[in-house]
């Protein structure tokens, strides 16, 4: 099959699954009764008394079909509705929330699979013996760390114990002041980009020192998922006969491993590594409110708890288009990993 | 592409279908409501008066009202719930209110009367067959929680046969029974003022029509014209005992178990001075103009010299004026706008002059007369007129968003039958704020209007807004005929003003980062002379270690510390500024539903 009609196929499947998703949530949400999905409308006790305008004003007890059509139509004329947890539009939200998220996601994602790569690869290649079992409890134990507990110790020690050594949140005040001033253009809002195009070394520095905790909580919890597949992937290669081939002709033990059993070995982890990605980027709430690092998961988490319907269908509608793409890619990447393998499933 | 997993695709995506058709028919109609009797609510047990459960007019009977209100253990409530951090009340009018009647008789904690009344009840049917009913608090909120247990407990002492269990629900199911299906058998709701009036706290707790004794079954017409006539009472001095009247009444009566006011505190950084605290006052780190901020040492260090660091939670959602009516939104409007008048630093019934020097009223012919400072300009450098002030007011009536302040105006400039725009004529509201040379003109409702008038001018939604501005970025344009686009908006952002508001105040929008932070610039212009911070820069942080540690680390100036952790800030007490025993103007409160499962709202 052709690469540009497998990408329209896939993309076609956008349509139902975005219909399916939303109609899905949207349902769910109804089993609330119109009171309860009001609340998000009531900042203050002192509105109890408008209730039952509040629900009135938003058709919130209208029935499914005219409240979902209500959306589906607004959401046709290029609009998502409005997002009451931040107070702006929802479209407008995914795009303030996401660079963030993007940030943490570029600087974790990296340093999460090539650790995992080179653990995994150095814990088979030392199979059942000390290495391997090291590298093993080490990452076991970190997968089994709570996120909250491991970020909030890191934050105790780095910016309590060691009085403000790698403060939360994205920047220091000078700093931000910095950043949203006339001098500074915005281009990405990731600041440390921002920083390389402005050629501004303060607020890069900075922008690093505050992604130092977080990134390191996402890698200690997330290297053992890459490190374990890459270990038993890697054992399997290492069992086939190609390597054996290879050993016997004397290639040198650090060739084999690192370029015909890795290789081979790469492809499931392209997979999870994709997937991962796409995680981070869809949000990783703890860690984001836990160091005030407040991107796309926050903001998500936040709508869902308060029941900010809008927001919750944007992100929805964010996460579908997000997977889909990440999957396609992926796909793509096989190809250009293994050349056995053809989009269409055909195996040679 | 791999058929099979196509094949899976659809067939999971057939099933989410399915799955919400499945959802739906119980969504397209409201809930129907059920009928009364022994299964209206899960939470009165049987529904009938045999030692399994509830009638649901249950607390129809005094008796077990006040059998209830000895019953509770308010000494353990306020040290354990609320940390020694409140102070017991007779009535829901508290301390700092004006009409509060500080020698109120208050129930104490006793079991021997407690029995006494709950063996009158029901004709001693209670006391022989016991009780079963369950109380619901939302999840999460401790204090809440231990109220419930003491409230059972107490209950459990007097009589074995009395129980009583509790459950945490979610805070909007809570609301949805409360104000909905009505099946609670009690329920616990805290109450702030708009402004400090008794009428404030009376109405909500005790009129037919309040916002929460109408849904508990309680009040009347006799009472409502008590409570009118209290309001409407121009004799200061009778309106005080009429206010005591209505205080004891609420005691005599017992429609709920008001708890506690709680007693809130301030924790500064060292080098902050001038704090004073208002209970009033919405902006939580007090009246920053008055404050200021310089290096005195100590164990925090000095940082972000000239720059207010503020850490709170609470969401901004709008910076104009006619939309706030939420403390966080409201102290960032407060310090970009300004008021007419504002309380006079601890004051609640005394006023300094703001945008106007000077004001009278008429009681022959119920106009107030405001005279306009002259030489104010707003930050965008257009002056301070009296038809800004005109048109702040006319606009915030032409507005009434649902849900919003504004009735805090129509009430006293267009009568007490008036809440809101659709109640009344633009030719009415035009006429009610008029400008007269260098005078604005309002003209009451009624004299009693007075005083409480000025309150509602203090508040946040009655900062002026700048006319010429707001009509040049698309805002209401001051005509009639405008009106249509701007009435009852949905949301904040229908509105061009909400995100780039324009005022005389001591500082400025720098950038509004939403839902992260708001930074505000000194405005270089401002009329009351030099102003103490060059930004003052307001964070949303939700983590609470992340708050604690920024104050301690000298990155932030002040931070917001609930209640629950005042505990643990002992221990940093020696580094920090810490006022305490500040009185807040709120109540927590049982209140005693008399018509379980009565009308629902759609009714």
């Amino acid at each position: 099959m052709e690469l540009r009609s497998y990408i329209i196929r896939r993309l076609l499947l956008l349509i139902p699954v975005l219909f399916g998703v939303t109609v899905f949530i949207f349902g769910i949400t109804m089993l609330f009764s119109p009171i309860e999905r009001v609340s998000l409308y009531v900042t203050d006790a002192r509105q109890f008394t408008n209730i039952p305008a509040l629900i009135e004003t938003y058709g919130l007890d209208q029935p499914f079909f005219v409240q979902y059509g209500n959306w589906i139509s607004q959401v046709f004329s290029g609009n998502l509705g409005w997002s009451r947890v931040v107070g702006m539009p929802v479209w407008d939200a995914i795009w303030h929330f996401l660079p963030t998220t993007l940030e943490l996601a570029m600087f974790a994602t990296p340093i999460i699979i090539l650790m995992g790569i080179f653990l995994g690869t150095q814990a088979a290649a030392h199979k059942d013996r000390p290495l391997d079992h090291g590298t093993r409890v080490m990452a076991i134990f970190g997968w089994s760390l709570p996120t909250f507990w491991l970020g909030l110790i890191l934050l105790m020690v780095f910016y309590g114990y060691f009085r403000g050594l790698l403060p939360p949140s994205r920047l220091s005040v000078p700093m931000e002041l910095v950043v949203h001033s006339a001098d500074f253009i915005r281009y990405t809002h990731i600041n440390t980009i921002d920083a390389i195009l402005n050629l501004n070394g303060a607020v890069f520095l900075d922008a690093l020192r505050h992604l130092v905790l977080p990134v390191i909580t996402l890698t200690v919890v997330q290297v053992a998922f890459i490190m374990r597949l890459m270990r038993s992937s890697m054992l399997e290669s290492l069992g086939k006969g190609y390597v054996l081939t290879a050993r016997a002709k004397g290639l040198a033990e650090r060739v084999v491993i690192n370029k015909h059993a890795r290789r081979n070995a790469l492809i499931p982890v392209i997979t999870v590594g994709g997937y991962l990605f796409a995680a981070m980027v869809n949000g990783v709430v703890i860690t984001e409110t836990i160091f005030t690092f407040k991107g796309i998961g926050w903001w998500a988490w936040q709508a869902a708890v308060r029941l900010d319907i809008a927001s919750v269908l944007g992100f929805a509608l964010f996460n579908a288009v997000l997977f889909v793409l990440v999957n396609l890619v992926v796909d793509i990447l096989y190809t250009r990993v293994d050349p056995r393998v053809r989009l269409g499933g055909v195996m040679q | 592409m791999n058929k099979r997993v196509t094949k899976i695709g659809w067939i999971v995506l057939a099933a989410l279908l399915c799955l919400s058709l499945v959802l739906v028919p119980g969504c397209t109609t409201p809930a129907e409501p059920e009928p009364p009797g022994p299964a209206c609510s899960a939470y009165i047990g049987s529904g009938q008066l045999d030692g399994e459960g509830i009638p649901p007019d249950f607390f129809s009977d005094l008796d077990v009202r006040i059998g209830c209100c000895y019953a509770f253990n308010y000494e353990t409530y306020i040290s354990d719930a609320l940390n020694g951090q409140g102070v017991q009340r007779g009535s829901p009018v508290v301390d700092g209110l004006y009409g509060y009647d500080p020698d109120a008789s208050m129930y104490r904690y006793d079991l021997t009367k407690a029995e006494y009344h709950l063996k009158k009840a029901w004709d001693g049917e209670l006391w022989e067959k016991g009780c079963k009913f369950t109380l619901l608090y939302n999840a999460g909120n401790l204090p809440r929680k231990t109220a419930c247990e003491l409230l059972a407990e107490g209950l459990a002492k007097v009589n074995a046969k009395f129980e009583v269990s509790i459950q945490p629900l979610a805070w909007p199911t809570i609301l949805g029974k409360i104000f909905g299906t009505r099946d609670m058998a009690l329920f616990q709701v805290g109450w702030l003022p708009d402004y400090p009036h008794a009428d404030n706290f009376i109405v909500p707790f005790m009129h037919s029509t309040g916002t929460f004794s109408h849904w508990q079954g309680y009040g009347d017409a006799t009472l409502d014209a008590e409570i009118a006539a209290a309001f409407q009472e121009t004799n200061l001095v009778q309106q005080q005992a009429m206010y005591d009247e209505l205080q004891k009444r609420y005691y005599d009566d017992a429609p709920g178990i008001v708890l506690a006011q709680p007693i809130v505190r301030r924790y500064f950084t060292q080098h902050i001075d001038g704090f004073y605290y208002n209970p009033i006052e919405s902006s939580y780190a007090g009246r920053l103009y008055d404050m200021s901020k310089s290096d005195h040492g100590g164990l925090v260090p000095y940082k972000n010299d000239g720059i207010f660091v503020f850490e709170t939670i609470g969401d901004i959602y709008s910076l104009d004026p006619a939309w706030i009516y939420d403390t966080a939104s409201g102290m960032q409007v407060g310090m970009i706008n300004e008021q007419l008048l504002y309380y006079d630093r601890e004051a609640s019934e005394t006023f300094q002059p703001l945008l106007a020097t000077s004001w009278a009223f008429d009681a022959g012919t119920l106009e107030y007369r405001f005279t306009i400072r002259e030489g104010v300009k707003f930050s965008n450098g257009n002056d301070l007129t009296p038809e800004d002030v005109e048109y702040t007011f006319e606009r915030a009536m032409c507005q009434d968003r649902p849900g919003g302040p504004e009735w805090m105006f129509f009430q006293p400039l267009l009568g007490g039958d008036v809440w809101g725009y659709d109640d009344t004529t633009f030719a009415d509201i035009d006429a009610a704020v008029e400008v007269d040379g260098n005078d604005v003109v309002f003209t009451l409702s009624g004299d009693y209007w007075q005083l409480p008038f000025l309150q509602v001018l203090s508040g946040q939604w009655a900062c002026i807004v700048d006319k010429e501005y707001c009509i040049s970025i698309g805002d209401w344009d001051g005509t009639e005929g405008d009106i249509a686009d701007f009435l009852h908006p949905q949301n904040p952002g229908d509105i061009p003003y909400y995100d780039v508001p324009i005022g005389t105040g001591p500082w400025k929008l720098n950038v509004w980062d939403k839902g992260i932070e708001i930074i505000l610039d000194k405005n270089d212009t401002y009329w009351g002379g030099s102003v103490p911070f060059d930004q003052v820069i307001t964070k949303v942080v939700d983590e609470w270690s992340s708050r604690k540690l920024s104050l301690l680390a000298g990155d932030a100036d002040l931070v917001y510390v609930p209640a629950s952790r005042f505990d643990e800030m002992d221990d940093e007490e020696s580094r920090l500024q810490v006022y305490k025993n500040l009185p807040s103007l709120s109540i927590d409160s049982f209140f005693f539903n008399m018509i379980i499962c009565g009308p629902t709202s759609e009714e």
